[in-house]
């Protein structure tokens, strides 16, 4: 899996550092869902700078990407 | 019987005219409204709260305001209102157990808007844990039922607003849409659905409206849906995207049809997400219409649509978990089990992917207004399935993906309708959208009044409920 969760072990220990008090038998829906979204935003982070270097004199010139 | 329920199922502008000529009073709508709830809203769960003695006293000023000859369009129109807009001394609870006794001391802006014009407000509709979770039967409130077939869910975080209106338990009702959550239902059960502009009606007072939710209107006709615009639109201070414009009547020039009217088809778009067999042939029976009634249809690429929906669905996830995220720490249990899961996947959204999506927000806005430069709306289906299961499956929910073709445009904030386009065979309507230029409603109404008027949908009725009345 792409982006920062890129395992469980980590997504656990992040749960626990926010003070998330998911249930044991919630860990692996929620940990599907994160896995989900983290693609989906992988996705975006790719295409987005895909874009910059395509147009870079469009308003994606000022993200500075 | 049946006469009664014809007003009952009558729009907005048939019943005002009613009461312009003394035929029905405001009282005997809402009794007849608050008599019908009673008996309904246990089978379809609408409502969570009835404002029954709120009702019947606005009835009551609505009948001495239109005697002394002030009424407006909306006076003592019972309109339904979703529960996560304020209402001034009626409990908003979101459907959530957290809220469940919370009073609000001030109205939201458009609650305050609909008081100052006369309007009945009959009632706090149903919806999906602060619009953001799959709805369970063990929620505050179960979920609400569909009236065109009640072995079906009703679709959107405003489903309630549209099932109290399918059902014909109000005349009017308000939502809130972020990624389809008027649109959808309206398609759904064979209503109109207006997303306007973004920030066109205020949003203070709604429940975590983040920056890419607005108010929606859930009318049985176009001529409605001008009707509550025009009251609803204005600028608002208290709204940091509210912009000072002049005032303007939608209801003016509707019936100007589409003749030399450009339509775009994003057809690339539709095709990539794929849409089930009847939405397509209904989809295109629609364009088919507006070919006939004077409109070029024309295809356009818009391939950005696709990044639109994802990006919506990352921005909506972290501003709901940064609405909740201390709450979520100290009373979790007291969420429902979806909410709370789906309030926290948004913790895991870095602000890297947020600022991310938000430049596929600035570039799928470019986009959209540059496709629009070349035509005067876009057309597309409102939802690529007929029923809210389908759009609750896992994998599909997770991703957005039954929001598909309405949550692009609450990223760009292009005003966008949904109208009644055809009946499946399971018995629930389809829906087709248009979309406009930013600001433009005159043209988008326009456009949706001559579909309305040159096709039967919008005349049907959800048989479920009719039997019921009739035997």
């Amino acid at each position: 899996m792409a982006g920062r969760f890129s395992s469980k072990e980590v997504f656990m220990q992040t749960i626990a550092a926010l003070g998330l008090p998911v249930a044991d038998d919630e860990i692996d829906e929620l940990w599907q869902m994160v896995v989900d979204l983290q693609e989906e935003a992988e996705r975006l982070r790719r295409w987005v700078e895909e874009q910059a270097r395509i147009w870079p004199n469009s308003v994606l010139g000022h993200l500075r990407i | 019987m049946l006469a009664f329920l014809e007003v009952i199922f009558s729009s907005i502008a048939t019943v005002a005219e009613l009461y312009r000529r003394r035929e029905i009073t405001p009282l005997q709508v809402t009794q007849a409204l608050l008599s019908r709830i009673k008996r309904l809203n246990p089978r379809f769960d609408a409502f969570i709260t009835v404002c029954e003695e709120r009702a019947l006293l606005d009835a009551e000023a609505a009948e001495r305001r239109l005697r002394r000859g002030e009424g407006t369009a909306l006076t003592g129109i019972p309109i339904a209102v979703k529960d996560s807009i304020a209402t001034m001394g009626i409990r908003t609870t979101a459907n959530s157990w957290l809220l469940a006794e919370w009073i609000p001391q001030r109205d939201a802006a458009v609650v305050a808007r609909l008081r100052e014009a006369g309007a009945v407000l009959i009632g706090k509709t149903n919806l999906n844990e602060f619009g953001w979770s799959v709805p369970r039967e063990d929620d505050f409130c179960p979920p609400p039922r569909n009236p065109w077939n009640p072995q079906y869910a009703a679709i959107g975080s405003s489903s309630g607003s549209g099932v109290a209106l399918a059902a014909g338990l109000c005349l009017g009702a308000l939502g809130t849409d972020g990624g389809g959550s008027v649109r959808l239902p309206a398609a759904q059960m064979g209503l109109v659905g207006l997303k306007p502009t973004h920030a066109l009606i205020s949003r203070t007072g709604l429940l975590h409206a983040g920056s890419i939710s607005d108010v929606g209107l859930l009318t049985r006709t176009v001529t409605d849906s001008a009707i509550l615009l025009t009251v609803l639109a204005g600028y608002d201070p208290s709204d940091a995207d509210s912009e000072p414009r002049a005032a303007v009547d939608y209801t003016r020039g509707l019936d100007g049809g589409v003749s030399g009217l450009r339509v775009g088809v994003p057809r690339g778009y539709i095709d990539k997400v794929g849409v089930e067999a009847e939405v397509r042939e209904a989809f295109d029976r629609a364009l088919a219409v507006l070919l006939d009634l004077g409109a070029a249809i024309v295809e356009v690429e818009l391939p950005v649509l696709d990044y639109a929906r994802g990006a919506n669905f990352v921005i909506l996830n972290a501003e709901h978990y940064a609405a909740h995220e201390d709450v979520l720490a100290r009373a979790w249990s007291r969420y429902g089990r979806s909410a709370r899961l789906y309030h926290a996947q948004g913790a895991f959204v870095s602000a890297a992917d947020y600022l991310h999506a938000r430049a596929v927000s600035r570039l799928a806005r470019e986009a959209v207004d540059q496709a629009l430069q070349g035509v005067d709306l876009l057309a597309l289906p409102t939802s690529p399935m007929l029923t809210a299961e389908a759009a609750r499956r896992p994998e599909s929910h997770r991703r957005g993906i039954g929001a598909s073709f309405t949550s692009p445009f609450n990223l760009t904030g292009h005003p966008a309708v949904s109208v009644p386009c055809g009946l499946s065979s399971i018995g629930l309507p389809i829906g087709l959208q248009l979309v406009g230029r930013w600001f433009d409603e005159l043209t988008l109404l326009r456009a949706a009044f001559a579909y309305e008027q040159a096709t039967p949908w919008h005349t049907m009725r959800p048989a479920a409920v009719v039997r019921d009345e009739v035997g």
